[in-house]
């Protein structure tokens, strides 16, 4: 068992537990239809009607996040100057907000 | 200890049953409000059976084994969760579990959506597992309110484990605070029931699968079996999303009322807990998709963080406002 002072999980009855619902959930799998029978353009991603202009298999599963979170990423890059005295200032900042909290709190 | 393994059995596959009963009543429900008939309860089951039957296509250009591992991973996740929730009884795992991890599991399904998104490679599903992730960032922030608000009442009154779901569903909120602190607590309810048609992806957020602009999103690419999977996890999302809200705000059972003893009163507490999920699936759900259009998706992300995290901070500022008084 884990436990934080606030909280607890046991990460083995959840295991056990999940291996039975994944057992579950497999028989409701297998009573589905496994495959597809082949035919032209059955198994080309649909992009109504048309041809896909740039191909581009799936190989890097982050793209996605990169691209909806850009902004964010670009202005942390900006915040993550390299120069020691900024990374000071953020720590500071940060253990003044921390402090504020505790003490509201 | 031989009741709590079965419980651990059955509630899992009941919550599957129940979650489509409820899509069979929405369906009605807001064919009614619509002025039409609507289809028969069952047609949730018969759509699940229609599935099962059809093919399962994979894309050739789709990484294979992400594709069809993330409805699997979405349904078992969402099961998961059931066993860690009041569900008019205690917790079938009780004392194995708590409500920080009910929330990391419920972010396990929508992460599957994303991810199973962004392997179809499909244009449209690579929208669609975008804007998911976008919309995930937007209702998280004021459901952590709501669940950080309820806590520190529950600390502050002297509870013990705050975060415990046996405390959280045995000591009903309403009665620890004062007349500013009620009102915070209704301010965070009304967001967690804005919450909800997020975390369930309806509409008026409904933006990941969106078929009038995106051909399905998410789902683009998914059929038979897979797509059956995807549309048990949401069926079984919405009643442990709905339980969720019910063990916080609306613990309350009615054994007690009616002196209900043996196995009647768990009995009558859960089917009173059903009673609470439907409600709070009606107004939050079935209401709100018949009343409302789908936003865009930069206005789902203002929407949230603007007005449900300004008033969840304003109901926890009044919450612990009437504690320190």
């Amino acid at each position: 068992m884990i436990t934080t002072g606030m909280g607890s999980w046991s990460p083995l009855v959840f295991l056990i537990c999940v291996a039975f619902i994944a057992a579950v959930v497999q028989i409701i799998r297998s009573l589905g239809e496994g495959g597809f029978r082949r035919e032209e353009d059955k198994a080309e991603a649909f992009f109504s009607g048309g041809k896909i202009p740039i191909k581009n298999r799936v190989t890097d599963v982050y793209w996605g996040f990169f691209e909806a979170m850009g902004r964010y990423y670009g202005w942390m890059k900006r915040i993550h100057s390299g120069i020691v005295n900024d990374y000071v200032y953020w720590f500071v900042l940060l253990v003044t907000v921390m402090i504020g909290l505790v003490m509201l709190l | 200890m031989i009741m709590r393994v079965l419980l651990a059995m059955a509630v899992p596959v009941a919550g599957i049953l129940i979650g489509l009963l409820y899509k069979g009543i929405d369906r009605i429900l807001a064919a009614r409000m619509q002025g039409r008939v609507g289809p028969p309860v069952v047609q949730p089951f018969r759509d699940v059976r229609k599935l099962l039957v059809k093919e399962n296509i994979v894309p050739d250009d789709a990484v294979g084994w992400l594709f069809g591992s993330m409805p699997f991973i979405a349904l078992v996740s969402v099961m998961a969760i059931l066993l860690y929730l009041p569900l008019g009884v205690a917790p079938v795992l009780e004392g194995y579990g708590d409500l920080i991890l009910v929330l990391y599991l419920l972010i396990i399904p929508s992460l599957a959506l994303v991810l199973g998104g962004f392997a179809s490679s499909s244009p449209y599903a690579s929208v669609g597992g975008q804007r998911e992730m976008v919309k995930m960032m937007s209702y998280e922030f004021p459901l952590a309110i709501a669940v950080i608000s309820v806590a520190w009442l529950l600390y502050s009154s002297g509870a013990g484990n705050v975060f415990s779901l046996s405390v959280i569903s045995g000591t009903p909120v309403w009665g620890l605070a004062g007349i500013p602190g009620l009102a915070g607590l209704a301010l965070i309810f009304l967001c967690l029931l804005f919450v909800i048609p997020g975390e369930l992806g309806r509409v008026p957020f409904d933006v990941s699968e969106a078929d009038s602009e995106i051909a399905g999103g998410i789902f683009a690419e998914y059929s038979g079996r897979n797509l059956a999977l995807f549309y048990l996890a949401d069926a079984v999302k919405a009643v442990a999303m709905a339980s969720l809200a019910v063990a916080l705000f609306l613990p309350y059972t009615v054994s007690g009322i009616f002196g209900l003893g043996g196995a009647a009163a768990p009995a009558a507490d859960f089917l009173f807990h059903l009673l609470k999920v439907f409600l709070v699936l009606f107004v939050s759900s079935t209401v709100m998709r018949v009343v409302t259009g789908r936003l865009a998706i930069s206005r789902v992300v203002s929407v949230y963080w603007k007005y449900p995290v300004i008033l969840s901070f304003l109901g926890l500022l009044l919450i612990m406002g009437g504690t320190l008084v």
